[in-house]
């Protein structure tokens, strides 16, 4: 009998992810792909013909204006938001894609992780501690989170949020260093009302992350586009 | 937006800090800053401004404001917050707007006797260290007060206005299908009636490209002496529309395709004014302003609970209130209830929550608690991801490998209309597309990754005509071509293998050793799952970068005793050195009291693509070394 084969490490991140968060009660949601500009854009506060549109390049669909190529994992919230009540705690791993040049750092599709929590009294200091909760277990060390005040249409107050890895045996680039980790914030009520829930009675936070990103750091691998190549000289590795 | 250091230094009578400290100040409480660069005496810093802040941070007041509140030093003064009226009348110029939903203001002033010559040193500094190119005192003063105050202005020749009656006019109006203007830098640009003009009121001429660019035909000249300088306020849809369609993005349309308040006007227009009678001599000879629709006064309500509940601070009234007295937001208090008027450039400030992000940025999120939520059990399980990985897992233990591989093509059933590269103009209607050139690809490196085969999946989403579908594709390759109804029979029989452990019948017609089902179908007709499979942690895999060069396959075998694997493998490696990348035990067995040992060797240089003459005296010195330790190579 051969040898057992290896699982893309991008499938054993998000197994990981999906085991850490589900010990916080996270629960697994997925949406399509192709997505529609409503819930792309719209139903998450963008407004029409502004600049805050530039900051994320789209795939637009011929014969298709209302459809795109959903850009970020964050519609899922709505469409769950739509069919569930609060409390609701997920995350939402998925393809998404961007319409730029690509090279060591950029592909055109990439996986990112999106997290929603809503309920009664949800605040940044949840946020904080969800984040620092997976992140440690994640590196299975000490590490420290920080925020710095940042604007995405979705989420009012918005933060970048910083991550630092202070376990010994971290790889070299991340080892001590304050790094962006992802963009995260408190859920804009316009965009809790887009889904039909009560911004008197509610409130949540979400965060978006680049998987990808997070495995380079993780595995030290240098090259985006070595997650999409096929190469089991770069599968077996993990 | 670049900000000079001792531009922001004059907002201020304390000494600031220095650009370093500036910058993380702007980093915790506002901004990401680019970088900070030296540049003679003074300081660049490079400051990111959100998209939510482009109408009154995207000038040096506007960050002078913000180090204000940040850091609690006064400004020495406001030039927003002084009064700005705009008299006496101009008795020589009318204006006129056609639309008042494009343009909702237009200010002007006309200064007469200008000599238009150099801006003095100072000036040409201050716009130098901004990476901008001085041409004149009237235009670099417009553009002084565009990057200190953040309103875009122009300026324009009067002689070259029609004269009416001893009247000149302007109108904003709509431009007429395909009429034209050439701009500042001499191109000729066919408009649309979408592209708002500023244009000569008395003989129709084109004279700007509203909130764009200025025309050639009323540009300044050293030969100006009278002038019009336009402050106005322009949709900031319609401007952005325009600036993509001509392709034409200046720093002006920048400014106002972020929507900036028609309350700005006057305090650049009193601004420039001032300044070009001091650098240019000349007198001011009245002001034209048009504003049929001022902006309205906004309220805005926030109570402390609710603050403090969103972002997990205990402040008091008293925080709050510091805080909205450094950003200059006027407030009333009753109870733990603040009704804020912010201040008319702070056009993000609508609801609550934009009060209270205030509130937390400025305070700073340094010391925000870190509070775990409640436990709650998982509300759901999915099937897609339950089933997905059982499927996965059946197939590792066959020794399949999962790879990944790009959901676009060149060809498909649903194109993109923009697609930055042409092989991403199409999504992959199949996932055996892909596999083949996976497989074709992979088929060269099997000696060096030591397989027999090559044996990959992937499970991802596809879109043939019918739509959006999850679909699982297996295959597997041999080497030997004669082999292929073997890759056939192995794919089928791992795919049958994954269908088992669902309890379900996966199959199909492999070709070419791929075989590719979708498992929408199948899903739905699988109970929802209680639970997910324990897996073991992701291990610690440092990830080693591989060779692209070709590689050279040695093999040697050898007779020795029994379990003499270590110390045969020692002497490959130390003769070996650093070109062996890959040493594998490809057979083994018993012949009369001694045992066989065959290896393949993989070397391989990072550098080069290695030639047979390379690898020859190593396999010589190795044999010499294996006969040394006793062993017989055969």
């Amino acid at each position: 009998m051969h040898a057992k084969g290896h699982l893309h490490p991008i499938t054993q991140i998000i197994r990981d992810m999906v085991r850490i968060f589900g010990e916080l009660g996270f629960s697994y949601a997925e949406g399509p792909e192709l997505e529609s500009v409503y819930y792309n854009f719209d139903a998450l506060n963008f407004p029409k013909d502004h600049p805050a549109r530039d900051m994320q390049d789209t795939f637009y669909i011929k014969g298709m204006p209302d459809s795109v190529m959903r850009t970020h994992t964050s519609p899922v919230q709505i469409r769950h938001m739509e069919t569930h009540k609060p409390p609701i705690r997920i995350i939402i791993p998925g393809k998404v894609f961007r319409n730029e040049a690509t090279d060591m750092t950029h592909e055109a599709q990439f996986y990112q992780l999106e997290g929603l929590m809503v309920e009664e009294g949800v605040s940044l200091a949840h946020l904080k501690g969800t984040l620092h909760y997976f992140f440690e277990k994640f590196f299975k060390g000490s590490v420290e989170v920080r925020f710095r005040p940042s604007f995405f249409p979705f989420v009012e107050p918005g933060v970048e949020v910083d991550l630092r890895v202070n376990t010994p045996d971290a790889p070299e680039k991340l080892r001590g260093r304050w790094i962006e980790i992802m963009g995260a914030g408190m859920v804009h009520p316009n965009v809790l009302k887009a889904g039909g829930v009560d911004p008197q009675k509610y409130s949540g936070f979400a965060f978006g992350m680049g998987i990808d990103r997070l495995a380079m750091l993780y595995f030290g691998t240098d090259d985006i586009r070595l997650f999409y190549n096929g190469d089991l000289r770069f599968v077996n590795q993990f | 937006m670049k900000i000079s250091y001792a531009w922001l230094q004059e907002y201020f009578e304390q000494k600031l800090p220095a650009p370093e400290a500036i910058s993380e100040a702007l980093t915790f409480h506002a901004f990401e800053i680019e970088n900070v660069e030296r540049a003679g005496d003074d300081s660049v810093i490079d400051v990111k401004v959100t998209p939510n802040r482009g109408h009154d941070a995207l000038s040096h007041r506007g960050i002078a404001k913000e180090i204000s509140a940040i850091l609690n030093f006064p400004l020495a003064k406001d030039p927003l917050r002084e009064k700005a009226e705009l008299t006496p009348p101009s008795k020589e110029l009318t204006v006129a707007i056609e639309n008042p939903q494009l343009c909702r203001r237009y200010s002007a002033a006309i200064i007469k006797g200008v000599a238009v010559k150099q801006s003095p040193v100072w000036l040409q500094r201050r716009l130098e260290a901004l990476g901008q190119r001085p041409i004149n005192n009237i235009v670099d003063a417009t553009n002084f007060v565009m990057f200190n105050l953040g309103e875009p202005l122009h300026a324009f020749d009067m002689a070259h206005l029609a004269e009416k009656k001893g009247k000149r006019a302007i109108f904003i109006r709509n431009a007429a299908e395909e009429e034209t203007i050439e701009t500042l830098e001499g191109v000729v640009r066919v408009l649309t009636p979408t592209t708002l003009l500023i244009a000569d009121g008395n003989d129709s001429k084109p004279l700007g490209i509203a909130g764009i660019k200025g025309g050639r035909a009323a540009e300044i000249s050293e030969k100006t002496h009278n002038i019009i300088i336009e402050a106005a306020n322009f949709s900031g849809v319609s401007i952005r529309k325009s600036a993509k369609a001509l392709v034409l993005r200046t720093d002006a349309s920048a400014r106002f395709e972020h929507e900036l308040s028609p309350e700005l006007t006057p305090h650049a227009l009193r601004e420039v004014v001032t300044l070009i009678l001091k650098i240019a001599g000349g007198g001011l000879e009245g002001y034209v302003d048009v504003y049929p629709q001022p902006q309205e006064e906004r309220r805005v309500t926030m109570t402390l609970s609710h603050a403090n509940k969103i972002l997990g601070f205990s402040l008091s009234g008293s925080d709050v209130e510091d805080i909205f007295v450094r950003l200059g937001f006027s407030y009333e208090k009753s109870g733990e209830e603040f009704i804020v008027t912010p201040p008319f450039e702070r056009l993000d400030i609508e609801i609550a929550e934009d009060l209270i992000e205030e509130v937390g940025r400025i305070k700073g999120y340094g010391d925000l608690p870190a509070v775990i939520p409640e436990p709650m059990a998982v509300a759901e399980y999915n099937k897609t991801l339950y089933y997905t990985d059982k499927i996965r897992e059946t197939l590792r233990e066959a020794g399949f490998s999962e790879i990944f591989t790009s959901s676009f093509r060149e060809k498909g059933f649903v194109a993109m209309l923009n697609a930055f590269a042409s092989d991403k103009s199409h999504l992959r209607k199949d996932l055996k597309t892909n596999m083949e050139e996976s497989l074709a690809r992979n088929i060269h490196h099997v000696d060096l990754l030591g397989l027999s085969a090559v044996r990959v999946f992937e499970v991802g989403l596809v879109f043939p005509e019918s739509g959006e579908e999850l679909s699982l594709c297996v295959g597997a390759r041999y080497h030997n071509s004669k082999k292929q109804k073997g890759a056939d029979d192995e794919a089928t029989a791992a795919l049958a293998a994954a269908g088992e452990t669902l309890s379900v019948v996966l199959s199909g017609k492999a070709q070419e050793g791929i075989v590719e089902v979708n498992l929408d179908e199948v899903l739905k007709k699988l109970p929802a799952p209680s639970h997910y499979e324990p897996h073991a942690e992701t291990p610690k895999i440092r990830y080693q970068t591989f060779s692209s060069y070709p590689y050279i396959v040695r093999d040697i075998a050898l007779w020795a005793s029994k379990g003499s694997e270590k110390d045969i493998e020692a002497v490959i490696k130390k003769e070996a050195g650093t070109l062996l990348v890959r040493l594998g035990l490809f057979d083994v067995f018993e012949k009369d009291a001694r045992t066989s040992y065959a290896y393949r060797l993989i070397f391989q240089s990072y550098e080069k693509t290695l030639q047979d003459s390379e690898v020859e005296p190593i396999m010589e010195r190795m044999g010499n070394a294996l006969k040394g330790k006793g062993f017989e190579v055969r």
